[in-house]
């Protein structure tokens, strides 16, 4: 039994870089082998689904896109499994990156652009969506956007003046919150504010893409009513996807070819807790 | 208290004045507002009707409508928007509402230009470390070769094309975007190492801690229902998962957040009263 327990007390010391290769090879496998896992999809990311099902043709989204390359890999997901619904339902939809990131309104244009080059050839900047770029000012600028987007923006990201009904005539028919049928903020933590601020005040319906480790403090504003839906991660991005795409095999989502090597990723987390306490146990019965 | 101070501590007031007056002055004179439903807008003037009289808006300068959203919210409108049948509030406007945009406005710019502060701070301090040529001075030149490089990268985005555009490119996909992600990364095996050293049952309460961990990292994953998809819905992990989530992890972050926002009402007021003392307040020594 002492020598089972110090075996046992010899997995406290492994060098942390077996750790790192078990992780590297955990991420990187699934990736080099192909392989499709069931998705249990959620009530947040089917409450986001139905209800963009539910948009009405005069309506546009408002997508604050203010993510870059740090949470690149949970938020494009996200973004691109929406952008790709409200494309393929000639849902109009106007991009904002309000306060978090600069780069914000250049990711959400490199998503866009290769749905719209890959599937969707026929639809037009300007005419199915507008990307206005990046703005500062946090919950005063959403109270400038509800009020009228005319006083946050002036132009968009290619330099066309807003009321450029030429280039811009999805723009001559969003003026202000009343345009609006849901704002969809994608960040690593995205802004309350646009609770307090919008939806409040406005009654306008707010939906969250999140990294999967901050969801855990909006679960309450779903449980209220005041999310209307929420992606958390890969994982609300993959589930989104298998709502949009049934058939797994048209499944091609980034989120989608993800999940996998994240799946992996959560088991060595989960090895390693189990092997720190087998060693602290063995440690432990050692020592009595 | 010194001018400086003085000043400070008197503009902090003053702006903090402006917003806690807007968010508590009803935006027109209660006393001489009515409320009612529109019946007839005319040249000079709006009729509303209100609990069964008629009531006379005029329209001249100072008096503000705001019509009744659906869902209860009032919104400012110009008389001409008006149409029978709205649910307007009308009356001599007490300004502060008013002003809003433009103060908004400001404090947006005011924003913008403290990345302009930022970038001057930052140029001045590595100035100096390349004119004194102190230890390491070339990671200063990197520094204003990377603003300059970032600055005209920046100028082509949004470029149907051109030399400008492709250097956004450069910039943006084949350095910006796999340095950002590779940094990130490097979380994760932190995450691993450290769920390995300091992750471990020394009680009742750690067991349920990584339970309940064990439970919900399962749940998020596909493999998780994999795992239990052979057994009643209830007890798949996907759906125990959701069950924390919503129920036991909703119930203690509003605890949390209810003691967090007391905290946050009471530095507020001492922010806004200058009342909190500290380095960034004045006070060099931290007292």
């Amino acid at each position: 039994m002492q020598r089972l327990m110090s075996s046992l007390a010899g997995l406290q010391d492994i060098d942390r870089r077996w750790l790192y290769l078990g992780l590297w090879l955990a991420a990187c496998l699934p990736l080099l082998i192909p392989m499709r896992l069931p998705i249990y999809v959620t009530p947040e990311t089917r409450r986001l689904y139905e209800f963009i099902e539910r948009c009405p043709p005069d309506k546009v989204v408002l997508v604050d896109s203010a993510w870059d390359a740090g949470s690149m890999g949970e938020n494009e997901g996200q973004v691109e499994v929406v952008f790709e619904h409200l494309l393929r339902r000639r849902i109009k939809f106007v991009v904002i990156s309000v306060e978090i990131t600069p780069l914000g309104p250049q990711f959400a244009d490199r998503v866009i652009e290769r749905l719209v080059r890959e599937k969707f050839p026929d639809r037009r900047y300007g005419v199915d969506w507008v990307n206005l770029g990046y703005t500062r000012g946090g919950w005063r600028a959403m109270q400038q956007i509800a009020k009228d987007i005319r006083l946050q923006y002036r132009q968009d990201t290619r330099g066309y003046s807003l009321d450029d009904a030429r280039h811009l005539p999805l723009m001559q028919r969003v003026r202000n919150i009343n345009d609006i049928y849901l704002i969809y903020s994608v960040t690593y933590s995205p802004m309350e504010d646009w609770i307090s601020f919008v939806h409040e005040v406005y009654g306008t319906p707010i939906a969250f893409g999140c990294a999967g480790i901050q969801s855990t403090t909006y679960y309450r504003y779903l449980l209220s009513g005041q999310l209307t839906g929420m992606l958390v991660g890969v994982r609300g991005a993959a589930e989104y996807d298998a709502l949009l795409h049934p058939n797994p095999r048209e499944r091609t989502s980034r989120a989608t070819r993800l999940i996998v090597p994240q799946s992996f990723g959560h088991l060595m987390v989960i090895l390693a807790i189990l092997i720190g306490n087998l060693g602290y146990w063995g440690a432990r019965g050692r020592a009595r | 208290m010194d001018t400086k101070r003085l000043l400070i501590a008197g503009l902090t007031f003053i702006t903090g004045l402006y917003y806690f007056l807007e968010f508590v002055v009803p935006p027109t004179v209660p006393w001489r507002t009515v409320q009612g439903t529109v019946v007839e807008i005319r040249a000079d003037s709006v009729l509303l009707r209100t609990d069964g009289a008629t009531a006379r808006v005029p329209l001249q300068p100072g008096m503000a409508f705001y019509r009744q959203r659906p869902n209860g919210s009032y919104e400012r409108v110009e008389p001409a928007q008006l149409t029978p049948g709205d649910r307007l509030r009308a009356g001599p406007t007490t300004y502060l509402s008013d002003w809003l945009p433009a103060v908004n406005n400001f404090f947006v710019v005011l924003m913008a230009m403290a990345w302009g502060m930022g970038l001057i701070s930052l140029a001045v301090v590595h100035g100096n470390t390349i004119r004194r040529r102190r230890p390491e001075w070339y990671n200063s030149v990197a520094f204003f070769i990377a603003v300059a490089v970032g600055m005209i990268a920046g100028m082509g985005y949004g470029l149907p094309g051109g030399w400008l555009k492709s250097v956004n490119e450069l910039v943006f996909n084949s350095m910006l975007r796999p340095m950002g992600s590779t940094v990130f990364s490097l979380l994760a095996f932190h995450i691993t190492t450290a769920a390995y050293r300091a992750f471990r049952v020394r009680s009742a309460e750690a067991l349920v801690m990584i339970g309940a961990a064990l439970i919900v990292m399962l749940g998020q994953i596909p493999i998780g229902l994999w795992l239990t998809h052979a057994l009643p819905e209830s007890l798949w992990l996907p759906s125990m998962s959701q069950w924390l989530l919503y129920v036991v992890n909703t119930a203690a972050v509003r605890a949390m957040w209810f003691g967090i926002m007391l905290g946050a009402i009471a530095t507020g007021l001492r922010y806004w009263l200058s009342l909190e003392r500290g380095a960034f307040f004045g006070d060099s020594e931290g007292r």
